[in-house]
């Protein structure tokens, strides 16, 4: 079969589940506005997190395989581009978020402010509505210049060892730090603000890592699935998607660790302003979507991918990475909604189901998937010389 | 002529970077070049006077410690509130010392990076002897030392058990499990080599001692297939060590609610930074090492290159370390965190604070330039800043928590003593001596695995 052959019926279908998401997101989103102009916001917060999650992720991880360098991370570096370049998109997503303010986050309605002096204190230096703004707008400049990096990386496609490679490393590594920053500061901005009396220093690495392991799963999730649909495998394919099953391993263990770091110390210490985030997540149901997390975003994939064979099979690697992108989504639900509720009813417990932002989600993804899919014929194009150059190799080494 | 084409360089990276072993070299010209050092060169008039010196710095530590048992640790300039002094100050950079060790050998190792295969031999005795340095402060600060088995939950007529929920005892089985493992996977490395010294010393005493401690390898087919698993698992084991030693250190000062110390951000900080200062002790030695024994073939600049690499980005992560303290304490809104953070910056120990931040913050940046990285003396200079760096790191954030806490009516000062530095200046000592002894009797590079090196060079090289 011909890149060109495979490529036609792939694109369409997608199309037509883009569409379709987009239309059922939105009549669910229009029924949850009906209902309740906060919740709406919060749950489009939760939707647009997840996605541009698994966009600054896949930056992340562009940047780190630039520094690294190694040949790894090609099968999947494509969708990691296509899933970055999206990036511009969550921006202009981004506007209802930052034009309803007041519907999100107590610290930027005057009223509660008013009535409360430590965020009076904090207003006066980091938490009020100008800075949130001013902070944004360099959070999306930084990476939409990242982004015009990579793709001129991509165009240049300089030959290692070149001046210009070196450049694009140097860079990277620069980008690199700064973007850390970036994803520290908007997740304060962001999600931690959503408690503003609440602090954890370790939050941004938290949001760092899920950003991360997010990405990684899911553009493992669908190299995997390319790869089944080009039928057999070689060696050195094989071999790739091993050291990629490491690497998400990898990456689900230092979420694990950082997620737990922070559980740790909160609930050791016991200090009341601390530790209403650790209460308000484990209290009531959130006890049990806290513990499908520790089950289904680490134990499951993590003893999973301990074995050979789960790494080198791409059906299952494939089947593990899209159970850690759908938990990714509930990980958020959990940062989010615990708080939001908890606001909403005045700390009092209300039964709660995400139907708004699984609604919601759907339609933003809907968006983002329509135009993945719109850069994919050149994404796709890519990941086809990648695998035919790697058969080749696999040939000629086997 | 061997050129090394390692695995993780490939089409995309393949950059043109020193190779990992000088070419022109044989089976044979590694297995003499290195057991040289131990077997045919004899000893050195410079070996002799570093081993001179760090033996009388030894005896500095046991004048040191005799007095310290003797008198009770009042010797040192610890009181309230400062009852934390230099003792959980110097552990700390010890074991942080004590971790590259581990990372270099088994991260390495499972991560395929060959690089790694010339330096992992003396970074593990380093670790090793790193973590007997550290290991003696919490014994020494006890005390009454002649109790330290008080430590260890063990059944007794008493009925006394150590407080199972205190970090403190977690430490107790971290950095002994740490310890254990790490020499098991230092030992298991050195057999084959023990083997090849004892097939190739010239007198009946060697042939004995490096024979009993070779425990009989013969380098058989099956010996080497159980070696190869052995060694394997046990990198697998020491791969979490790395990562808890400096998490339950870090949770020492976490678990507590002192301003400046109860931060969620201190475990991966503090294993940061360990990989940080661990690193910069490998190239404090190892700059010197090359260039005393002329193993520059070995130890290539590509190695230098790596680790100032290593260094640069852990320098990166703990500055972001202290960007975050610095932030929170002020987003916190929190009276106590709000001032501990000033005081770090302006009060009695601001000089501490500013001469860390030059040493771990900015001074590492020149290794963005690779003519930095390039240049041995300029990176051995770094690498003895980011070790003083390290070592202030500890200092604040010990002594400016606990000097002023909650009451200003018991606020005070820390000044350490002489014997303060002179137990300090001594464990240095022990350091130096065990190392200057592992040079002279122990090949300082893995033997079998630069073969095994030049081996997989070769192959690749008929195959390109």
């Amino acid at each position: 079969m011909t890149p060109a052959s495979n490529q036609q019926p792939a694109a369409r279908s997608p199309l037509q589940l883009a569409g379709g998401a987009i239309v059922v997101g939105a009549i669910v989103g229009a029924i949850g506005w009906n209902q309740n102009h906060h919740q709406f916001f919060a749950s489009y917060l939760v939707a647009w997190l997840f996605w541009n999650g698994l966009a600054l992720g896949s930056m992340a991880l562009l940047l780190l395989h630039n520094l690294t360098g190694g040949k790894w991370m090609e099968p999947v570096r494509p969708y990691l581009r296509a899933a970055a370049g999206l990036i511009p998109v969550m921006a202009i997503l981004f506007i209802p978020i930052a034009l309803n303010l007041k519907q999100i986050y107590e610290w930027a309605d005057p009223a509660v402010v008013e009535g409360d002096a430590m965020l009076q204190y904090k207003a006066k230096f980091y938490l009020n509505p100008s800075g949130f703004y001013i902070r944004a707008a360099i959070y999306f400049t930084l990476w939409i210049s990242l982004v015009g990096l990579l793709s001129w990386q991509g165009r240049a496609n300089a030959a290692p060892d070149t001046p210009a490679y070196n450049r694009f490393r140097r860079f990277s590594g620069i980008g690199l730090g700064l973007h850390g920053l970036a994803v520290t500061f908007s997740s304060i901005d962001w999600m931690m603000s959503l408690e503003p009396h609440w602090f954890s220093a370790i939050y941004g690495v938290i949001i760092f890592a899920a950003q991360g392991v997010g990405a990684l799963a899911l553009s493992i999730a669908l190299a995997t699935r390319a790869a089944r649909s080009r039928g057999e495998l070689s060696k050195l394919q094989i071999h790739e998607f091993h050291d990629l099953g490491k690497l998400m391993s990898g990456l689900i263990m230092f979420w694990m660790y950082v997620q737990f770091s922070q559980l740790f110390i909160i609930w050791y210490g016991n200090l009341p302003e601390e530790v209403v985030w650790v209460i308000r997540r484990l209290e009531h149901g959130w006890l049990w979507v806290a513990l499908s997390l520790l089950a289904f975003h680490w134990m499951v994939p993590f003893f999973g991918l301990l074995s050979r064979e789960w790494k080198r099979n791409p059906a299952r690697l494939g089947f593990m990475a899209t159970l850690i992108v759908v938990m990714e989504w509930v990980m958020y639900v959990w940062y989010v909604e615990p708080a939001v509720q908890a606001h909403a009813h005045h700390g009092e417990y209300h039964p709660f189901f995400p139907w708004i932002d699984a609604g919601l989600t759907a339609a933003i993804g809907g968006i983002w998937w329509l135009v993945f899919t719109l850069r994919q014929p050149k994404t796709f194009a890519q990941a086809e010389a990648v695998a035919a150059k790697n058969k080749k190799k696999g040939a000629r080494h086997g | 002529m061997a050129t090394v084409h390692s695995d993780q360089r490939s089409a995309t990276a393949a950059l043109a970077e020193a190779p990992v072993l000088a070419p022109g070299h044989s089976y044979g010209s590694i297995t003499d070049k290195i057991s040289s050092i131990v077997l045919t060169k004899g000893t050195s008039r410079g070996w002799l006077f570093g081993l001179a010196i760090s033996f009388m710095l030894v005896q500095v530590f046991l004048v040191s410690v005799v007095y310290l048992i003797a008198r009770g640790v009042g010797i040192w300039g610890i009181n309230v509130p400062v009852g934390w002094g230099f003792a959980i100050v110097i552990f700390v950079w010890w074991v942080g010392i004590g971790h590259a060790g581990t990372l270099i050998s088994a991260v390495l190792l499972l991560l395929n990076q060959s690089w790694r295969t010339s330096i992992n031999r003396f970074a593990e005795a380093m670790t090793l002897f790193a973590v007997v340095c550290a290991g003696m402060y919490p014994l020494l600060h006890l005390g009454r030392i002649w109790l330290f088995y008080w430590l260890m939950p063990i059944p007794n007529t008493m009925g006394i058990w150590p407080q199972f929920r205190s970090p403190l005892l977690w430490d107790v089985f971290a950095v002994s499990t740490y310890m254990t493992v790490s020499f098991l996977f230092w030992y298991t490395g050195l057999i084959p080599d023990l083997a090849t010294l004892r097939d190739r010393a010239q007198n009946r005493f060697g042939k004995v001692t490096y024979g009993i401690l070779s425990f009989g390898w013969r380098g058989s087919a099956r010996h080497w297939r159980r070696f190869d698993a052995a060694y394997l698992l046990l990198a697998g084991i020491a791969t979490p060590l790395v990562v808890s030693v400096h998490t339950v250190v870090g949770f020492d000062f976490a678990m507590s609610i002192i301003p400046g110390w109860h931060n969620t951000l201190f475990p991966p900080y503090f294993v940061a930074g360990a990989i940080y200062s661990g690193f910069a002790m490998v190239l404090t030695l190892a700059i010197p090492l090359r260039a005393a024994y002329g193993l520059q073939d070995f130890i290539t600049d590509r190695h230098l290159e790596n680790m100032a690499k290593v260094m640069l980005a852990t320098s990166l992560m703990v500055s972001y370390g202290y960007v975050m303290e610095v932030f929170f304490g002020f987003y916190s809104a929190n009276t106590y965190e709000e001032y501990l953070t000033r005081n770090r910056m302006v009060g009695p120990y601001a000089p501490a604070f500013w001469s860390l931040i030059l040493c771990n913050v900015l001074t590492p940046q020149l290794l963005w330039f690779r003519a930095i990285r390039l240049s041995p003396v300029l990176l051995w200079c770094i690498a003895i800043v980011a070790n003083i760096g390290m070592w202030l790191e500890r200092f604040v954030i010990v002594i400016t928590s606990l000097h002023r806490d909650f009451l200003p009516s018991s606020w005070g000062m820390f000044y350490p003593t002489f014997w303060d530095w002179s137990t300090y200046i001594g464990t240095i000592g022990v350091f130096f001596f065990l190392l200057f002894l592992f040079i002279r009797f122990l090949p300082v590079i893995s033997i079998f695995e630069m073969r095994e090196l030049l081996h997989k060079s070769e192959e690749e090289h008929h195959h390109d």
